[in-house]
């Protein structure tokens, strides 16, 4: 690891140095004074583990107009967490700030930046100038079919690779091989929502919403014989009646409301039945939830109609999960 | 020290069922007549003692949706 010292005097600096040096690090000539700036909280080498090789390319990509902000910012984020009390505080704790984005996301946000590059295609230079943004790794953004195949991973890896986005035989795993044979994580865009929320303000208030065993919030699509269906944000655990009440109230009334979409399965209408996937799993496995409506059923029929035409219109026969999810509701 | 394992595609699967007949004891059908194997692996190991039948299933499967993999 080491650790840039800036002088004026060339004494003055090899004493820093090898101060640097007999704590075990390895001292690395920066320069003067008036280039030190380069070195300051919020700069490329600030709290990172980087080796002296690697240290002239880390000096050179600070950005003079970025630091004064990048560094109060930087003071900022790790005023916070360090005053965080559940933050986690290895030794290595500013190392982490640093590396592992946190204090990228944050910053971008604050400075009221847009958080991506759209570089479409293009390789290599980032934008330059006041569009350039702080983290240097240019961001493509390839654009899927509005199919409910194409967001399987596979799909999404064949659409990024400019292929039809179907999914494909998992002979090896994405996270194996995956856009140019390369690993490859997908990701799904609500928890990188969720991650983003949760750097920002903290693990503790992202429990603070959702269940002890199911923190956290989650998005609803409320569809059906509902007055206003939508897409809501609610903590898991939470009433399936007061979720049905968020989106307008039912419209007739309910027997069976059908839960996880595509792969899930028909709980009973009970308001005060917990939106959980721990406790609903055995629920929905019963799979007599949906048999259960013997009357007018309005809501299951309904949604009965759009599902079906929904999973006709993408499915065509390519996604065995979303045809078994058929057929379970069809049982 | 790879291991033998039996492969679903399950883009090509179409739970015609002919695998689970000719290799009962290591697959199953699910609630859709879809191929499960009985350990509950995604791709089983094949014994070597079924080897042959597991390449008879491969080669009868309609859909050519299985394969033998070395993993």
């Amino acid at each position: 690891v080491a650790i840039p010292v800036a002088a004026d005097v060339d004494d003055d600096r090899a004493l820093g140095m090898s101060l640097v040096e007999q704590a075990g690090f390895e001292g690395f000539d920066a320069g003067t004074i008036t280039d030190s700036w380069r070195q300051q909280p919020g700069s490329p080498v600030y709290c990172t583990d980087l080796t002296a090789e690697e240290m002239p390319g880390a000096l050179g990509k600070a950005i003079g107009e970025r630091s004064p902000k990048r560094r109060d910012l930087a003071m900022h984020v790790i005023a916070e967490l360090m005053g965080d009390p559940t933050s986690e505080l290895g030794k290595d704790f500013l190392v982490r700030v640093n590396r592992r984005g946190r204090l990228r996301a944050q910053a971008v946000r604050q400075a009221g930046g847009t958080p991506v590059v759209v570089a479409n295609g293009a390789e290599g230079e980032p934008a330059s100038g006041k569009d350039r943004v702080l983290d240097p790794v240019p961001v493509v953004v390839t654009v899927a079919p509005e199919a409910f195949i194409a967001g399987e991973e596979s799909a999404v890896v064949a659409a990024v690779s400019g292929r039809p986005a179907v999914p494909a035989d998992k002979l090896l795993r994405i996270t194996d091989s995956g856009v140019g044979g390369a690993p490859t994580l997908v990701q799904n865009v609500e928890t990188l929502a969720h991650l983003a929320l949760i750097a920002r303000h903290g693990p503790v208030w992202f429990r603070a919403a959702g269940t002890g065993a199911e923190p956290g919030t989650f998005l609803a699509t409320v569809g059906g014989a509902v007055g206003a269906p939508g897409v809501l944000e609610a903590g898991y655990g939470v009433r399936l009646g007061d979720l049905i009440d968020a989106a307008g109230g039912a419209t007739t009334p309910l027997q069976a409301v059908l839960l996880g979409g595509y792969h899930g399965g028909w709980v009973p209408a009970r308001p005060g039945l917990p939106a959980e996937v721990r406790r609903l799993a055995a629920l929905v496995t019963g799979r007599g939830a949906c048999r259960h409506p013997d009357g007018t059923a309005r809501l299951v029929t309904s949604t009965m109609r759009t599902f079906e035409a929904d999973v006709a219109a993408h499915l065509a026969g390519r996604c065995l999960a979303a045809e078994s999810g058929t057929e379970r509701v069809h049982r | 020290m790879s291991t033998v394992r039996l492969h679903v595609d399950w883009t090509a699967c179409d739970g015609r069922g002919l695998c689970a007949e000719l290799l009962p004891e290591l697959l199953t059908e699910d609630d859709w007549g879809y191929p499960a194997a009985r350990t509950g692996e995604a791709e089983p190991a094949v014994p070597a003692e079924l080897r042959d039948s597991a390449r008879r299933a491969v080669a009868r499967c309609p859909a050519l949706a299985l394969r033998l993999v070395q993993r």
